[in-house]
């Protein structure tokens, strides 16, 4: 798995990170699963892209990396964050499903991190 | 005594009519037969000493996944038509029930000392000696007393009732089973064993314990099973 | 007694008179059973085929079995076909079809009937107790409003069927001669969804259900409450030894071992339980449950009993949302299945909801439905997620408040009511086709799946080409794993089925952008309609398991389809004696498919009607595929001609070419491509000359080229 240290944003950008996005601004994400087809399940923070990516053996995560990247810097403000997606996402030599297991672990990382330095009663 | 003493019909009982099909050996009046086979010597309608099946079904409950196949294919394969009340196993289900209770896998037990056989008051039920010994109704001798119905000791009652026949059945691990397709019986084929999706019934030759109804649930699951999101435990 | 597996009666229910009649169902064989054989009785049952809204009295429900229910015909031997006017679809609610798994269609052959004819309705509320050939209609007053595993459990009492399992023969009736059974009756009953508003489905067991065409909703308006049915009797086959022999062919050749699981989906015809959809299933406690006959069952029981039966769509809908207030995958699963059990309780057809509640979320985040919106809502949208929030919901349209009073006549009637037409342009409402949910296959994508539907009645739901050349491939793509077989081998293992109208014919299976609109796309949806028609729909064969276009257990990869061993046209011969090819099965679709066609059409059936939502045709609006996910393969060529799974995730619909392709598809069928409207002269070579008469009485009889 790549390994990277994220710098430490203040609290008060840690709680904006980790805030829930308005409604219009939501990404669409989804889950795959046979028969089923597409599940759409959009997601509105860190915290619930953080479950999506969650690979079962029974489920796949349905998540355009770019998207994400994009979503991650503009929307959430995270753009080191973005910045670290984008190099996992581009990693040819994973499979998708192996990219989404690393993403889980690097988002799992930052949201561990970011909520140590937030307030955490909020998160 | 040897073949040769016996007459033409006599020599008849021993032969099978076609394949698949095994004439039952009627010991009651018949003696010299008795003598000729091995076995015990036996008053009418009463075994003295009841020699033991060498195949037994055994079931994992757990594991049954309650397709009624195994019904299906029993009834087809012993009367051509597919029929739950004529399956010689029954599966019994309650949907809303908790699992592992929520199935019940009925097979007949080949019991060592079976209540049925000894009910029976004309011996068409009885162990079919050249058959390995499998206990199995005589369906031309069956006179529908349907003693050895409420003769079984297990609920439901291992012995079914046939309306139309006015006939009492059983489970005789196919060797009657004339649509099969292949060789039934002890040595051939079960089908109920062959057919099921998931392996839940299985054939042994090995006695299970007589004193617990529950030795004849066994676990049929492994690794595999686990695999596939089941547990294969108990 | 003809051993064709036909029980040889059809049941009429008539609830107006509160009586039941025996027919023969000599004069219905040609038709197949189950679609075809419904089908047919509703044409010669309903009195006015012009009705567009299922509650009408008038309209005729029928459950249909086939040769094949209560046999041991893979999978094919455990469906039930519903069929009828439908309730809540847009603009019209067409003739349509759904159809449940489980014990009902079995146990309605073992009780001496094929089908079972409902008309009229009741003065009251009223359950059916079928018995082999006893019939009684009895006072359902006390089980109205009562869930559905509740009534099922309060009918079993009444017919003295105690729970649990374990239990001794029971006779049929106080006579000898009535048979025995150790089994349970098989009710189909109506939740309080069904009693009052279009989205009820019928429910059998704990997860058996007919969703789709809101039957239970049309029950609901009839007054019946359940039909349970209990029969002791036989099935007879022409070849039982054949049938036998075949079905342990297919187990030891088709499926993979139970024991050594192949958890890819290139077999085909895998014994793996599909249970939860949207989570992985919270325990490993737990059995796989089937429908009668099935070679490998879909479905779960769990130690907690509440769960069980729940799976697949039940299992879809809800996850996303309750996702929000849970972070433990084991707690994700639970929550998941508390609402698709909750959703079995009252009845609803969950596929609805797959695109209304996105849809009605998205309103209240605009501020137009909520407590100060212009659509008044109390409902607690915050908590959309929690179990409660579902139960008010269901309560909402089952009770008609809140805005369940609009939604219970229908999703696309509540947007119209509330001037929502933008959220059909803008595909915040998703709802595709005939005021459908979106399935999860975008048509822009899944074009045969969206045409399909098109040129049917609704949400096509045939699996048959997505399982094959989509979610084959796709499992190996996640993980990175080599394909097992690759695009052009894939394709032609799948054509080689196409006949009659495209055998051999790779090209209707190239999913690029150019090949959208052509005479081969069409000759593909025509063969997947027809074969879907009879195969699957009239025979009973589940659609998990059928078609089997190719199988990596097999040599050479082939599939059961087809197959002299286990084809399809095999398990027809073995039950019925009949010698026909798998072709000649594809015809008989045919006119069962020219059958419905003549009812949509006397329905007020026009082409200009048959159009996906505005959404779809618009280049901007993303479909599910697009933006969302990394790849969407399908098997296409490039302009060498070199086969790949390649990604067309990004097709788009040109409204214009769909029309031009519309025409052509009417050509080939044999239908006036004006109207499309069924002629004399297709009609009649189908021997249908019937039909063409009675469209031609009200003139809508389609023109000769």
């Amino acid at each position: 798995m790549m390994l990277h240290e994220f710098s430490a944003p203040s609290p008060k950008q840690a709680s904006e990170i980790l805030s829930m996005v308005p409604y219009r601004q939501r990404l669409k994400v989804g889950r795959m699963r046979w028969p089923s087809g597409f599940m759409p399940a959009p997601v509105r923070s860190l915290h619930e892209v953080h479950i999506s990516l969650m690979i079962d053996e029974k489920s796949t995560p349905a998540i355009h990396f770019p998207s994400l990247s994009v979503w991650v810097d503009k929307v959430v403000g995270d753009s080191e964050l973005a910045r670290v997606i984008d190099t996992c996402a581009s990693d040819d030599d994973n499979s998708y499903a192996d990219r989404c297991r690393e993403l889980h672990e690097i988002i799992g990382m930052r949201l561990a991190q970011l909520r140590e330095i937030a307030d955490l009663s909020d998160f | 005594m040897s073949i040769d003493d016996l007459d033409e019909k006599e020599r008849a009982m021993l032969e099978p009519e076609n394949p698949g099909r095994r004439k039952f050996m009627l010991f009651t009046g018949m003696a010299g037969v008795a003598g000729f086979l091995a076995g015990s010597f036996l008053l009418p309608g009463k075994l003295e000493a009841m020699p033991d099946s060498k195949g037994f079904l055994v079931v994992d409950l757990n594991k049954c996944q309650g397709c009624g196949s195994c019904m299906m294919v029993c009834s087809l394969g012993h009367h051509g038509a597919a029929s739950q009340s004529l399956s010689r196993i029954q599966i019994q289900q309650d949907p809303f029930a908790n699992y592992p209770d929520d199935v019940f896998m009925a097979p007949c037990h080949q019991c060592e000392d079976a209540p049925c056989v000894q009910a029976c008051p004309v011996a068409a039920n009885r162990p079919a000696m050249e058959l390995g010994n499998v206990r199995m109704i005589d369906q031309e001798r069956c006179i529908g007393c349907e003693q050895c119905i409420n003769a079984c000791q297990f609920t439901p009652s291992r012995v079914q009732w046939d309306p139309k026949r006015h006939k009492a059945q059983k489970c005789d691990l196919c060797t009657d089973a004339l649509y099969l397709g292949e060789y039934g019986g002890i040595g051939g084929t079960q089908a109920c064993v062959k057919v099921c999706p998931v392996n839940a019934i299985s054939f042994t030759i090995e006695m299970p314990d007589q004193s617990r109804e529950d030795s004849y649930q066994v676990n049929l699951r492994g690794k595999g099973w686990y695999a596939r999101g089941f547990s294969d435990k108990d | 007694m003809i051993n064709d597996g036909w029980a040889g009666h059809i049941l009429h229910l008539d609830l107006t008179e509160l009586k039941a009649k025996a027919i023969s169902a000599a004069n219905y064989k040609r038709w197949g059973g189950g679609h075809g054989l419904g089908t047919a009785l509703f044409w010669d049952y309903c009195e006015d085929k012009t009705l567009t809204d299922g509650r009408d009295p008038r309209n005729v429900c029928v459950l249909s079995s086939s040769p094949f229910c209560g046999t041991p015909v893979p999978s094919g031997g455990g469906r039930t076909e519903v069929t009828g006017i439908g309730t809540g679809q847009w603009p019209i609610s067409w003739y349509t079809r759904s159809n449940f798994g489980g014990r009902f269609s079995s146990m309605m052959k073992y009780a001496g009937w094929d089908a079972i004819v409902i008309t009229g309705k009741a003065e009251h509320p009223v359950w059916v107790d079928i018995r082999n050939g006893d019939v009684a209609f009895v006072d359902a007053r006390t089980l109205w409003g009562k869930d559905t595993h509740a009534t099922q459990e309060a009918v079993w009492a009444e017919i003295g069927m105690r729970r649990g399992t374990k239990s001794a023969w029971k006779l049929l009736r106080n006579t000898i001669d009535a048979g025995r059974t150790t089994q349970k009756p098989a009710v189909l009953c109506i939740g309080p969804i069904g009693e009052n508003s279009v989205h009820g489905a019928l429910i059998n067991d704990a997860g058996n259900g007919a969703g789709q065409g809101g039957f239970g909703s049309v029950w609901g308006s009839k007054n019946l409450k359940a039909v349970s049915i209990l029969g002791a009797g036989e099935v007879h086959v022409a070849d039982p030894a054949g049938l036998i022999q075949a079905r342990f062919i297919t187990k030891e050749k088709y499926v993979d071992d139970p024991d050594k699981p192949d958890l890819t989906g290139w077999t085909g015809m895998a014994t793996g339980a599909i249970t939860v959809a949207f989570s992985a299933p919270p325990t490993h406690k737990r059995r796989p449950q089937a429908c009668q006959s099935c070679i490998g069952g879909c479905r779960t029981r769990y130690a907690n009993g509440k769960h069980n039966e729940q799976s697949c769509q039940e299992t879809a809908w809800y996850g996303a949302f309750a996702r929000r207030f849970y972070q433990d995958p084991v707690d994700i699963g639970n929550a998941n299945l508390d609402a698709a059990h909750a959703a079995a309780l009252t009845g609803i057809n969950t596929y609805g909801l797959n695109s209304a509640l996105p849809w009605l979320e998205y309103l209240y985040h605009e501020g137009v439905l909520g407590p100060n919106g212009k659509i008044k809502s109390e409902l607690p949208w915050e908590q959309l997620g929690r179990p409660e929030f579902a139960a008010a919901f269901f309560d909402c349209i089952a009770q008609r408040t809140d805005i369940g009073a609009d939604l219970a006549e229908g999703y696309l009637q509540a947007l119209h009511k509330w001037g929502r037409e933008e959220d059909l342009e803008s595909g915040e409402a998703d709802f595709p086709y005939w005021g459908m949910a979106n399935h999860g296959y975008d048509p822009r994508s899944e074009l045969e799946w969206g045409y399909g539907t098109l040129m049917s009645e609704r949400d096509f739901n045939s699996h048959d080409l997505n399982n094959h050349l989509f979610w084959a491939p796709f499992g190996s793509a996640v993980s990175a794993k080599p394909m097992r077989i690759e695009a052009e081998r894939a394709v032609e293992l799948v054509a080689e089925r196409l006949g009659p109208y495209a055998k051999g014919r790779k090209e209707c299976l190239d999913y690029t952008e150019s090949n959208m609109y052509s005479e081969a796309l069409a000759q593909l949806v025509r063969w997947h309609l027809h074969y879907g028609r009879f195969w699957k729909n009239s025979c009973g064969l589940c659609d998990f398991k059928w078609a089997n276009f190719f199988n990596t257990n097999t040599n050479g990869y082939w599939g059961a389809t087809g197959s002299e061993d286990a084809g399809e046209q095999v398990w027809w011969r073995v039950v019925t004696g009949e010698d026909m090819s798998f072709e000649d099965g594809i015809e008989r679709g045919r006119q069962i498919y020219n059958l419905d066609n003549a009812i949509w059409t006397l329905q007020g059936r026009h082409r200009d009607l048959c159009k996906f939502a505005p959404y779809i045709y618009k280049k901007d609006v993303q479909g599910f595929n697009l933006g969302m996910f990394p790849f969407f393969f399908w098997p296409a060529p490039d302009e060498n001609g070199k086969w790949e799974y390649r990604e067309i995730g990004s097709r788009h619909l040109d409204e214009a070419r769909v029309e031009e392709w519309k025409s052509t598809f009417y050509g080939l069928e044999g239908w006036d491509a004006k109207t499309g409207w069924p002629t004399r002269r297709t009609l009649e070579t189908m021997d249908m000359a019937f039909v063409a008469d009675e469209l031609e009485a009200v003139g809508k009889l389609g023109a000769e080229r």
